[in-house]
């Protein structure tokens, strides 16, 4: 199922639900039903867009900017078989990359809103997980493969929300900071070289979008909401040093693109793409006290 | 090792090739050694919603791109041969074993005697090469550190006449002994010369041929230091050979054959019926009997070159493509298999 097909399947569910609803309006009507304290629960799909020409760069000089090539002792761009928006499945170009996970989401939330006449603003905090994962590979011509991964682990977000209700029915925007546990994750198939990670697992963003709520009874609500979401995370860095093989060598050592003249002391990689971005599409229902 | 049955198509078709080459002209030859060459990175996959982490899936093993340990790891196992062979017939026992350590199998050495020599002139030759040549053994390995190779088996025994060894085989081959006859290169002086010139010309031909697969400039300089000085090895035998053969005309013979044994081995014999020479070996004397050939070189004065595969051919004493015989009854010890096959001459 592509993940377009599933966001559909979610839409489709979630507009019969809202359209649904009259047969049960008239025990809903209040004069401000969205007035009051809720809590909810959130699920749906995320999706993240193609990050078409992502590379890793590299910093060979130690000058703390990745602007340089990994050369072979030749001259040679050791890179020259090219990157890919995905994680790499061998160390042969030619298989290529997985694309980027896209993956399920499932979130609580809790919040409140005020409503004067027909326009309601309030305050949703919410928190919860997701399935996505966002790499980039390169390849050398070793050959061997080196990936790059952000993995979502768990998202907390505060937003607004401002909307306007039609009898029952709240159409609304919504936009907050979020605040997100973001794994950096680094696989390759190179065994000679040694690689360390560093860098935050937790890091600032936003969310935005809107939405669709339906009280379905006097407590009960039912929704649909679409969110963007991105995080700064450009501080990922991969130091690349001599492994246990090359220590060994002075010959291995003298011939390693990554610890050749300039910087015989290592190489460290970075993301071109400094920022993780997706798309969520999500149910909710919610309780109104 | 070689069956029987196969070494005898061999000196069969070694014997009606002898005499077919003269040329001194290499016939050009290419590297075996291919070196896969990296393809642009096709577009990303399809949708896959398989979990990150790198899983095994089927398709072509990499192509492990030929690198300068490879190169040098290539040449101890020739310098193992070569010092080996020339620490028994000097000082009568080989390489300390701290110096035949290292990755893939470690083998033991068959044979290797110390020649009683009655020149000293012979004797003090033997004794500098022999020094020079452990000490190849050991820079290479220091360079190397942990990624040298271990010795492979190695055949430097005459044998007997049922159960030759790697010499006698080579010298059947070429003819300097009979089909059935043994040479055993640490009997006297002079067969401990053409024992040798089966070693030194290949040695030349194979740091110049793996010249162009070395990298590093630093290492490439190194390799050329052991070149010459495999050359000067090389020369310091001819030499000898040519002037005792002054005296004992079978030498200049033999080397001769010795040569010609390694041009069909290598394929680089004259094709006698187009007249293409491809010669890469040359013996002591030149066409013209009468005159030295201290100096095997092609029209343009330039040593010859071998790719790894047609030294496999030569210490092997094949002209198949396979892995191990002669003096490396298990192949010698590369990092595939690429790089212990000799080539396909036949």
């Amino acid at each position: 199922m592509t993940q377009y097909t599933k966001l559909s399947v979610l839409a489709g569910l979630a507009v019969a639900g809202i359209f649904a609803v009259p047969a049960q309006a008239q025990e809903t009507k209040q004069d401000h039903p969205f007035s009051g304290v809720y809590i909810g629960a959130a699920g749906g799909y995320d999706v993240q867009g193609n990050d078409v020409g992502s590379s890793i760069l590299f910093d060979r000089n130690g000058d703390g900017n990745f602007n340089e090539n990994v050369n072979t002792i030749t001259g040679a761009n050791a890179f020259s078989p090219g990157f890919c928006n995905g994680s790499a499945r061998t160390a042969v170009p030619a298989y290529g990359c997985r694309n980027d996970d896209d993956g399920w989401s499932y979130y609580g939330r809790a919040g409140a809103d005020v409503q004067r006449g027909n326009f309601v603003i309030g305050v949703v905090g919410e928190f919860g997980k997701s399935e996505i994962t966002d790499s980039v590979a390169g390849f050398s011509t070793t050959p061997a493969s080196y990936t790059m991964s952000r993995k979502l682990k768990w998202e907390a977000s505060a937003r607004a929300r401002v909307g306007l209700a039609v009898n029952t029915t709240l159409f609304y925007a919504t936009g907050g900071a979020g605040y997100a546990k973001i794994d950096n994750l680094f696989f390759t198939t190179n065994t000679a070289n040694a690689f360390a990670t560093s860098g935050k697992d937790k890091q600032w963003g936003y969310v935005g979008g809107g939405g669709i709520e339906q009280k379905l009874t006097k407590h009960i609500s039912i929704g649909m909401e679409y969110t963007y979401h991105q995080y700064k995370d450009n501080d990922e860095r991969v130091r690349v040093t001599a492994g246990t093989a090359l220590a060994g060598s002075p010959i291995l050592l003298a011939n390693n693109p990554f610890l050749i003249a300039p910087n015989t002391t290592g190489t460290t990689f970075r993301r071109s793409d400094e920022n993780f971005r997706w798309h969520s599409l999500r149910g909710t229902v919610s309780f109104r006290f | 090792m070689t069956d029987l049955n196969t070494k005898l198509e061999i000196f069969d078709a070694i014997a009606a090739r002898r005499n077919e080459r003269r040329g001194f002209l290499r016939f050009a030859g290419g590297s075996a050694l291919a070196i896969g060459g990296a393809t642009l990175l096709s577009a990303c996959g399809g949708n896959d919603d398989s979990d990150l982490a790198p899983v095994p899936v089927p398709g072509p093993a990499p192509v492990a791109a030929l690198n300068d340990a490879d190169v040098l790891n290539f040449a101890l196992n020739l310098e193992y041969l070569e010092a080996q062979f020339y620490a028994f017939a000097t000082f009568g026992v080989g390489l300390n074993a701290s110096l035949l350590t290292g990755t893939g199998t470690q083998g033991a050495v068959t044979g290797g005697a110390q020649v009683p020599f009655q020149d000293p002139i012979v004797r003090e030759y033997a004794r500098e090469i022999a020094i020079d040549e452990v000490a190849h053994v050991a820079f290479l390995r220091t360079a190397l550190g942990t990624a040298a190779v271990a010795q492979p088996a190695i055949d430097i025994s005459a044998g007997t006449a049922a159960a030759p060894g790697a010499f006698t085989l080579a010298a059947r081959a070429a003819g300097v002994v009979p089909a059935t006859g043994v040479f055993n290169p640490y009997a006297d002086d002079n067969s401990f010369l053409l024992g040798a010139f089966i070693f030194e010309d290949v040695g030349v031909s194979a740091y110049k041929g793996g010249a162009t697969l070395i990298a590093n400039k630093t290492y490439l300089e190194a390799a050329a230091g052991i070149l010459a000085a495999e050359a000067y090895h090389a020369g310091l035998i001819r030499t000898i050979l040519y002037r005792k053969g002054l005296t004992t005309p079978s030498l200049r013979t033999a080397a001769g054959q010795i040569s010609d044994a390694r041009d069909s081995l290598d394929g680089t014999v004259t094709n006698a019926s187009t007249g293409v020479i491809g010669d890469d070996d040359q013996g002591i004397t030149s066409a013209d009997p009468t005159m030295s050939n201290i100096v095997p070189t092609d029209a343009n004065g330039l040593a010859y070159s071998r790719s790894v595969a047609q030294v496999h051919n030569i210490v092997y004493l094949t002209n198949t493509a396979k892995i191990g015989g002669g003096f490396f009854p298990n192949g010698t010890n590369n990092r595939t298999d690429a790089l212990r096959t000799s080539g396909a001459n036949a």
